[in-house]
């Protein structure tokens, strides 16, 4: 059920909070058991605060869409007195004082939080194989990976048990999972929603959005969390969008461009069907597509490496040691210490010429669209996949597509656009300018209702 | 420098370095596009290095 849906059953006295956050938490212990979807269930809390939304609800008192309406937030987020482990071994025993603004936000929203979500380790990773807490299997296929690193949150959305989740998108964390489990993730703009009580990974890439099972979810969970925070130095102060606007019937006056280069090459021909289906669609609503060359996102690709290499050493600089880590953590890790400062700060300045350079870009087109991942959900047995005949590591290439937006911190999302024949769900991906979320999203649900 | 907090370099494993080394490829001519006099450093800011806020929404 949508959050709209579940509102309804809500103000019509057809359902109570109890009894929703009930059915979330049974979903949550069975199926979420089986897909490893949870690190922690707090069932007591959650039917208390169920009952006090009940009890408003009952008074008169309405905090909004997301009133009464169960969630969990990835392992990521700080939530006071709850432990918050990242996925590591590391923060195995941390429990935060506080919440971090965006759990804040949305318990204020009126949101019941059932726990939260599994995730690959330390958000730094894409498989959510993760050896701690256990792999997050994928909802529609439990021998592939979710995607990550919100495996979690993107898998309990597939799974029926949630309407929503929060996660994080530093790579594609948000985007990958939400196109390998076939439901709505944005990425919105870099600053846009509140970082503060997050546990970081790369400070100058990590995003705040939510995985939805629709777009409209997403719009109201965007609108719930989105805005400037006196906690978090690098949140903006521009202003907010009507992020429900009601889609337009027609895309009359849109520009959408089609990258010539790169986001469709090495992709997987399903995949690449797919996407052009949904492309041939926004055309059919009266959209001009466009084709463009978009500036080298290869050397983007270079340049969050680097970043993210080296910001991620940095913040854990004295681990020691090894054995508190899954091997592909520690290897990135022990990369980044190898890169130099100078080639930290040069890729940063590289950074302000991209940006003018996709500025450009965006003074031609509106969107761009693209696949979100070249390939479908990898199986969990598999360490590279084949994409046209050409083996590559899954961590590559589900994030090969992913990074340009990560760079620039433009606002990108995933929406399902198909399925392959075996059933496996294929992701559109959506990149605008900045602070475009209102647009993206209409759009996307323009999209959604084709 | 707290030498506890480094690591000897020779702890890192050949095939991680071969991994940087690799990266260094596609990186280094890539700073080549770098100028010192108009490329300051940044902390990152979308909103402040875009020049694209007043653009109207195409579908309103």
């Amino acid at each position: 059920m949508t959050i709209r849906e579940m509102g309804r059953l809500l103000r019509s006295g057809k359902t109570s909070s109890v009894e929703l956050v009930e059915e979330a938490l049974h979903r949550a212990e069975t199926i979420g058991k089986q897909l490893n979807a949870f690190i922690t269930i707090d069932r007591d809390k959650a039917l208390e605060l169920a009952a006090e939304r009940d009890r408003e609800l009952a008074a008169g008192i309405d905090r909004g869409p997301l009133h009464g309406i169960p969630t969990a937030h990835k392992d990521l987020f700080y939530t006071r007195g709850i432990r918050t482990t990242g996925g590591s071994l590391v923060f195995r025993d941390f429990v935060p004082g506080y919440d971090a603004t965006a759990v804040e936000k949305l318990r204020i929203a009126g949101a019941v939080s059932i726990g939260k979500t599994n995730l690959h380790e330390l958000a730094y990773g894409v498989t959510s194989k993760n050896p701690h807490y256990g792999f997050v299997r994928n909802a529609h296929d439990p021998d592939r990976i979710p995607g990550g690193s919100s495996g979690g949150s993107a898998t309990s959305i597939a799974a029926g048990i949630l309407a929503f989740s929060l996660g994080t998108d530093t790579g594609g964390s948000i985007r990958i999972p939400a196109s390998y489990c076939g439901v709505v993730g944005l990425k919105p703009t870099y600053g846009r929603v509140s970082r503060h009580g997050v546990l970081p990974l790369a400070t100058s890439f990590d995003h705040v959005g939510p995985l939805a099972s629709c777009v409209e979810d997403c719009a109201l969970v965007l609108s719930a969390i989105a805005g400037p925070d006196p906690r978090d130095p690098s949140s903006s102060r521009e202003p907010l969008g009507d992020y429900t606007a009601k889609p337009e019937p027609r895309l009359d006056g849109l520009i959408v461009g089609v990258p010539r280069n790169f986001f469709f090459e090495r992709i997987d021909a399903e995949v690449g069907a797919a996407v052009r289906q949904a492309i041939i669609g926004m055309e059919r609503l009266g959209a001009s597509v466009r084709e463009v060359a978009v500036p080298d996102p290869e050397a983007l690709n270079a340049i969050h490496r680097v970043i993210q290499l080296s910001e991620v050493s940095a913040l854990y600089h004295n681990q020691r040691d090894p054995s508190r880590f899954d091997l592909p953590a520690w290897n990135l890790l022990e990369q980044g210490r190898l890169i130099a400062a100078s080639e930290y700060v040069n890729a940063q300045r590289l950074r302000s010429i991209f940006r003018r350079e996709y500025d450009a870009l965006w003074r031609e087109i509106h969107v761009l669209a693209a696949p979100t991942t070249p390939m479908t959900a990898p199986l969990i047995s598999e360490t590279t996949v084949e994409i046209n005949g050409e083996a590559e590591d899954v961590r590559m290439a589900s994030t090969r597509l992913m990074r340009t937006a990560n760079t620039l911190g433009d606002p990108a999302l995933s929406l399902p656009c198909g399925k392959s024949r075996s059933g496996l769900p294929i992701g559109l991906q959506l990149i605008g300018r900045p602070f475009s979320e209102a647009f993206l999203l209409k759009l996307a649900r323009s999209i959604e209702g084709m | 420098m707290d030498a506890q907090n480094n690591p000897p370099s020779s702890q890192i494993s050949d095939a991680n370095r071969a991994t940087v080394v690799d990266l260094r490829r596609i990186f280094e001519p890539l700073t080549a596009l770098l100028k010192p006099e108009i490329e300051p450093i940044v902390v990152y800011d979308a909103a402040a290095q875009t020049s694209l806020l007043s653009q109207p929404d195409p579908l309103k």
